[in-house]
């Protein structure tokens, strides 16, 4: 079978980019090794910034979201139990939102019911040998069926072994650290305010979730003190929680199960080679400090759609080096200051040393009383760079 | 040398055009000199044997050609344009669908390829036999390009007088003296009003005897349609550029493969194609930049102009 590209991998990533690019008459084939569609069951949220939100609806997408989803409308940034907090307002930028939380069912229902059955997927498979040639490339799948192909779009999350195997040089280290993901009820209205506190085992987030009165909670320690964690009943977990949560929202329960996903940092040097293209967690996998994980995959897949199409009503081969080149010009940057920036916060703030702690509250006394630095923030963590 | 000139000159029009125009009649008159000199100079079969080199790095897109791979970028859109109109939501791979295109020195096919993935239907002629072999070949190895792929075609006359009418880069870039007239000449007596469109991208300024070259492309051209041209102007502007800073100094395009002479002006070529009953639409101008390898349209055609002319009916 002959395609334009072959994206592999089909995760939110993988799919949005699929979905894109067959909207703007570009044949595109799917390879993911689960069967699909995936059974959604985890109850994590996503924080979807105004960027990546605007992505969503160029696409398409979210008109099926449209009220499932919680604005968020501040952000408080705290460290531990210090007095120095940063109040971040939506209004210093515009009316709009400074982004939404949706529950992970919710957008993937959405994709599994509109959009799955357009797209060409092969599924379960995976795929046994990728050759490159002048022109095109070649994918045998473990069935022995050949797909043709000019662009390989790995999007295969941050275990992929495609890298190592086309040795494309990463950075990788492991964090040590857990993130705890559940979502708690609360007695009274979060007002649309997401907070994120700083503790020397990692950051702990609340975002605001659909109906006013439930929050997801990203709460990240350190590996062996999140085991135990775990391993508590919910009665024991609830007062841990107490501790950290605060009681601004009155009395918590817990709701649904509690998962933990372990924290690791992986950064490719380079996003191409040959006709192949890394996006999305395979290409830079950061903590999840400031929620960006996801827009920074948005904006690659943004990036990549408009590369893709551009050349593609203009006769160029879609896999040739220099839109490749093009392409990771365009996002390498901003993949590597928010992969430094994430970096540097969790550095900076999850510790205990006495130097660290003058340093990261001085920062938050200057960026709060700094209207230019507030603004700058905001905007990038909306997405608007 | 300048009895075949006479020889060749057929058309009375081409020689009335000589006659009043002083500009291209000095011109003509230097690349004949040109000409004679690097042919009794050089040995063109010496050439040849070193030609492959350079040919080989057409289709690699980091090498001496990369200019022209981005080039497509700029001229397939406005082709596409011209010939059509793009509905939302049609397919890009079918958009040219029925048309018959043909592309003047297409060299290594790098535009005929860019126009047959749009859905056309390509051919492209050029005196180099080694880059229609190159061309070929990359079509035929791409099997992403299986299902349409553009028709090459070596137009030449014997194999005895090949060596000697084919120069150093081929046809692409420096087509000798004469014989390209001949060689498109014949093909044009062929597939007379037989093309939606003639594509002659970045050639013209190597052809010499250009009034004959373009009375050629405008017949074999379908009455309505279209004729496209690419070309540097003939400004000190555009010598700065392309000669001294692209060949010499960046090495964005391959050293020696432009003569400030033979450029022309946007309202010479403009003449030449009314004398042959063609109304010109529009001349645009664009502008290539080196640091990002990119090419965009620019209001002054002191670099490069490009042309879109009508065949009368």
């Amino acid at each position: 079978m002959n395609y334009d590209v072959i994206i592999s991998g089909s995760g939110l990533i993988g799919l949005i980019t699929a979905i894109g690019l067959s909207n703007d008459s570009v044949s595109v084939a799917v390879i993911e090794k689960n069967s699909l569609p995936r059974a959604v069951d985890d109850n994590r949220a996503f924080a979807i910034s105004q960027g990546s939100k605007k992505i969503l609806e160029k696409l398409g997408i979210w008109r099926l979201l449209e009220g499932e989803t919680e604005p968020i409308l501040d952000i408080c940034i705290l460290d531990g139990d210090s007095p120095f907090t940063v109040h971040y307002d939506h209004k210093m930028v515009g009316e709009e939102p400074m982004g939404y939380v949706i529950k992970s069912a919710i957008i993937w229902n959405a994709i599994n019911k509109n959009f799955l059955h357009k797209l060409n997927i092969y599924s379960p498979r995976s795929y046994k040998t990728i050759s490159c040639d002048e022109g095109y490339m070649e994918v045998t799948l473990d069935n022995d069926q050949k797909l043709i192909s000019s662009l390989f779009i790995c999007a295969e999350g941050k275990n992929s072994r495609l890298p190592e195997l086309f040795s494309i040089p990463m950075i990788k280290f492991d964090y040590k650290q857990n993130s705890m993901v559940f979502n708690v009820k609360h007695e009274l209205h979060h007002q649309n305010l997401a907070v994120e506190r700083f503790f020397p085992g990692g950051p702990f987030a609340i975002l605001p979730m659909k109906g006013g009165y439930t929050s997801s909670i990203v709460w990240t320690e350190k590996c062996e003190i999140s085991k135990m964690l775990m391993s508590l009943s919910e009665e024991e977990f609830v007062i841990e929680l107490k501790k950290r949560f605060g009681s601004y929202l009155g009395e918590i329960e817990l709701e649904g199960e509690r998962r933990f996903y372990p924290l690791s940092f992986s950064f490719a040097r380079k996003l191409h080679k040959s006709r192949i293209l890394l996006i999305g967690d395979a290409a830079h996998s950061i903590h999840p400090v400031a929620g960006q994980g996801l827009n920074l995959g948005m904006r690659d897949v943004e990036s990549v759609i408009r590369q893709i199409t551009a050349a593609k009503s203009s006769g160029i081969d879609v896999g040739s080096n220099y839109l490749l080149k093009k392409i990771s010009y365009e996002r390498y940057f901003d993949n590597f200051t928010m992969a430094l920036a994430t970096d540097g916060l969790n550095r900076i703030f999850s510790n205990r040393i006495l130097c660290a702690q003058v340093l990261r509250n001085l920062g938050l006394m200057v960026v709060e009383n700094s209207d230019f630095l507030k603004k700058s923030f905001v905007r990038h963590a909306m997405g608007f760079i | 040398m300048a009895t075949k000139l006479f020889c060749d000159l057929h058309s009375v029009k081409a020689i009335l055009f000589r006659r009043f125009s002083p500009i291209t009649h000095f011109s003509n008159n230097i690349n004949i000199n040109c000409r004679r000199d690097a042919h009794s100079t050089i040995d063109p079969k010496d050439i040849f044997q070193a030609n492959p080199k350079i040919i080989k790095t057409f289709w690699d897109p980091e090498g001496i050609f990369k200019a022209l791979h981005t080039f497509n970028y700029l001229r397939v859109p406005y082709i596409r344009d011209s010939l059509i109109e793009i509905a939302p939501g049609e397919k890009f791979s079918t958009c040219l669908k029925g048309k018959k295109i043909l592309d003047v020195g297409c060299g290594p096919g790098l535009l005929s390829e860019g126009l047959a993935k749009l859905g056309a239907e390509v051919t492209g002629i050029d005196a180099n036999r080694e880059l229609i072999e190159m061309a070929k070949n990359h079509g035929y190895k791409n099997k992403r390009l299986a299902n349409n792929l553009p028709n090459y075609i070596w137009t030449t006359i014997d194999k005895n007088t090949r060596t000697d009418k084919v120069d150093l880069y081929g046809t692409f870039f420096i087509i000798c003296f004469p014989y390209i007239q001949n060689l498109f000449q014949d093909h044009s007596n062929t597939y007379a009003d037989n093309y939606d469109a003639i594509v002659v991208s970045e050639v013209i300024e190597h052809v010499a005897e250009k009034e004959l070259f373009v009375e050629s492309c405008v017949r074999a051209t379908k009455p309505g349609g279209k004729l496209f041209f690419t070309t540097p102007s003939r400004t000190r502007f555009a010598q700065f550029f392309i000669i001294f800073t692209f060949e010499n100094i960046l090495r964005n395009y391959p050293k020696g493969a432009h003569q400030y002479e033979k450029f022309m002006r946007p309202s010479e070529l403009q003449f030449m194609l009314e004398m042959n009953d063609c109304f010109v639409e529009s001349i645009k101008g664009y502008f290539y930049y080196p640091w990002g390898n990119n090419w965009e349209w620019t209001k002054n055609k002191m670099f490069s102009f490009a042309i879109e002319a009508i065949k009368s009916t």
